[in-house]
């Protein structure tokens, strides 16, 4: 069982290093998501920050 | 069995090529400390905070969306309409872009582009302070650093790009690449966005906002010297053989040596210095201001200026920035609270243009098949400024503004965009104080 290599050698055999090679594209829509989320997400925070702000300043 | 010494020399070059643009990563992060330790110094207390988050946060959005995007944007956009002649090259899933031994320096010169993103970006961040909402400075600064400014780097900053083959345009150290675009682009939301409250006067008479920590916004400045020589280092091949001889070259293949870029660094920040300080008259902001602005001016053709060329390149794009920066700001209540439009986008636009001048008729290109001529170079500064700068961002700021989420409540810029947390910290060290006083109390009382 392994997640990537089994072995080191023969080392000019080795290409992927990083383990569960071949989901790259799932890993890029994972974060393509979250980079969308974050935005909407600091968006919404940053006006309900504002919003309360400016009712307790009034 | 023979000794393959051929094999072992290009393995060391292989290997001093890779750790040289390795080590210009962590020197280019200085130019982000000291970005941060400058745009913070400048705004007032009220801000310091929200101001620092800003910048910081750009850093997150800006890398991501480099590794997602940003990259294959340079590769592929070398043609004029996107042609996408580098194929999968720079996307997320392609092999370079991971740690595979089928390559290993894809990722240094990815770090390399993605410090000019940041830089790129915290430019503009500078120029709009204690107005704008952190939400909108964000995707402003995935649009400047991981779009408009890779596209410009394709199409004006590589042997591939459109802008050299065609026109033979020429920008070594990116007086226009980087600063011309990022002056374009904060000018292009600055246009949206409006001045600070109490900016101008009733009658349009510019005020002052003097800086909350003069002397910290200096080290900020100075630290950004440091990181520039990173910048300078990573704009370079630092050793390749060229017609038969060893020697550095830009990015566009053209020979230059490490002296030269050495010299004219520090030529270009003795004159521009002189002059910031000659101009303002010993103001310390644009005195240092103006020694970045000095080495902008002449960062295009600093690979082959004689110093004192690019000590008086620096002196004459100081004085060009510093009386644009106020002639605009009059004339069109334009704030630029750090006056990034003036040190990158002034100083840098004229250091495309003299280049085109100064370098009328040398070879753009390393087999001589394009020619620098002011004429290219008046078109680059042109795409670099406006098309590239001062547009996308200008229309993307009316977007955001028209959906209210450019700018921060009124109210909110009046106390401050730290007052919550502020408020938030009062209040706690009033419990704190609180529980010691009924400690202390408890213990007389004994």
């Amino acid at each position: 069982m392994s997640t990537g290599l089994e072995s080191w050698t023969p080392v000019k055999e080795v290409a992927a290093l990083s383990p569960f090679s071949g989901s790259e594209v799932l890993l890029t829509i994972i974060a393509v998501v979250l980079w969308i989320v974050f935005h909407i997400w600091q968006l919404k925070s940053e006006n309900n920050a504002y919003d309360e702000q400016v009712s307790k300043q009034q | 069995m023979g000794y393959d010494m051929t094999m072992e020399i290009s393995a060391l070059n292989e290997i001093f090529v890779e750790f040289y643009y390795w080590i210009t990563v962590p020197l280019m992060f200085l130019i982000h400390v000291g970005f941060c330790l400058y745009e913070v110094s400048i705004s007032r207390a009220k801000n310091h905070m929200h101001t620092l988050m800003k910048n910081a946060m750009l850093i997150p959005m800006v890398t991501i969306t480099m590794f997602l995007f940003g990259f294959w944007i340079y590769f592929a956009g070398q043609g004029p309409f996107g042609d996408f002649a580098g194929g999968t090259t720079g996307l997320p899933w392609d092999a370079t872009m991971g740690s595979n031994f089928g390559d290993h320096i894809m990722g240094v010169f990815w770090a390399a582009f993605l410090l000019f993103s940041w830089t790129a970006a915290s430019i503009v961040s500078g120029a709009v302070i204690e107005r704008i909402r952190t939400g909108a400075f964000l995707i402003l600064a995935v649009l400047v650093g991981s779009v408009t400014w890779m596209i410009d780097a394709a199409w004006g900053w590589s042997a591939g790009g459109w802008m050299v083959t065609d026109w033979g345009y020429h920008d070594a150290y990116a007086s226009g690449v980087i600063h011309g675009i990022c002056g374009g682009a904060a000018l292009g939301i600055l246009t949206v966005l409006g001045p600070r409250i109490g900016k101008f006067a009733p009658d349009g008479t510019p005020r002052d906002i003097p800086p909350q920590n003069p002397w910290l916004a200096v080290i900020g400045l100075f630290i950004i010297y440091t990181g520039f020589w990173g910048f300078y280092a990573a704009c370079n091949v630092p050793i390749i053989e060229f017609d038969g001889l060893w020697t550095a070259t830009t990015i566009y293949g053209t020979p230059t040596t490490l002296s030269t870029i050495t010299f004219n660094f520090l030529m270009s920040l003795a004159g521009g210095l002189m002059a910031g300080y000659y101009m303002s008259k010993g103001d310390s902001f644009w005195t240092f201001s103006g020694g970045l602005g000095g080495i902008i001016a002449a960062s295009a053709g600093n690979d082959l200026y004689h110093p004192l060329q690019a000590f008086l390149i620096g002196i004459v794009g100081v004085w060009v920035a510093y009386k644009l920066h106020y002639w605009v700001e009059r004339k069109f209540k334009i704030d630029d609270a750090v006056g990034a439009v003036a040190v990158h986008g002034y100083a840098g636009s004229f250091g495309v243009i003299i280049c085109g001048f100064m370098l009328w008729g040398y070879p753009a290109l390393a087999d001589g098949s394009a020619t620098i001529t002011p004429w290219g170079q008046i078109g680059g500064a042109i795409i670099m400024f406006f098309v590239l700068g001062f547009i996308p961002t200008y229309i993307v700021a009316k977007i955001l503004n028209a959906m209210g989420i450019l700018r921060i409540p009124k109210e909110v810029e009046l106390a401050g965009l730290d007052y919550m947390d502020n408020q938030a910290s009062a209040a706690d060290g009033q419990k704190i104080i609180n529980a010691e006083l009924a400690e202390r109390n408890a213990s007389s009382s004994l």
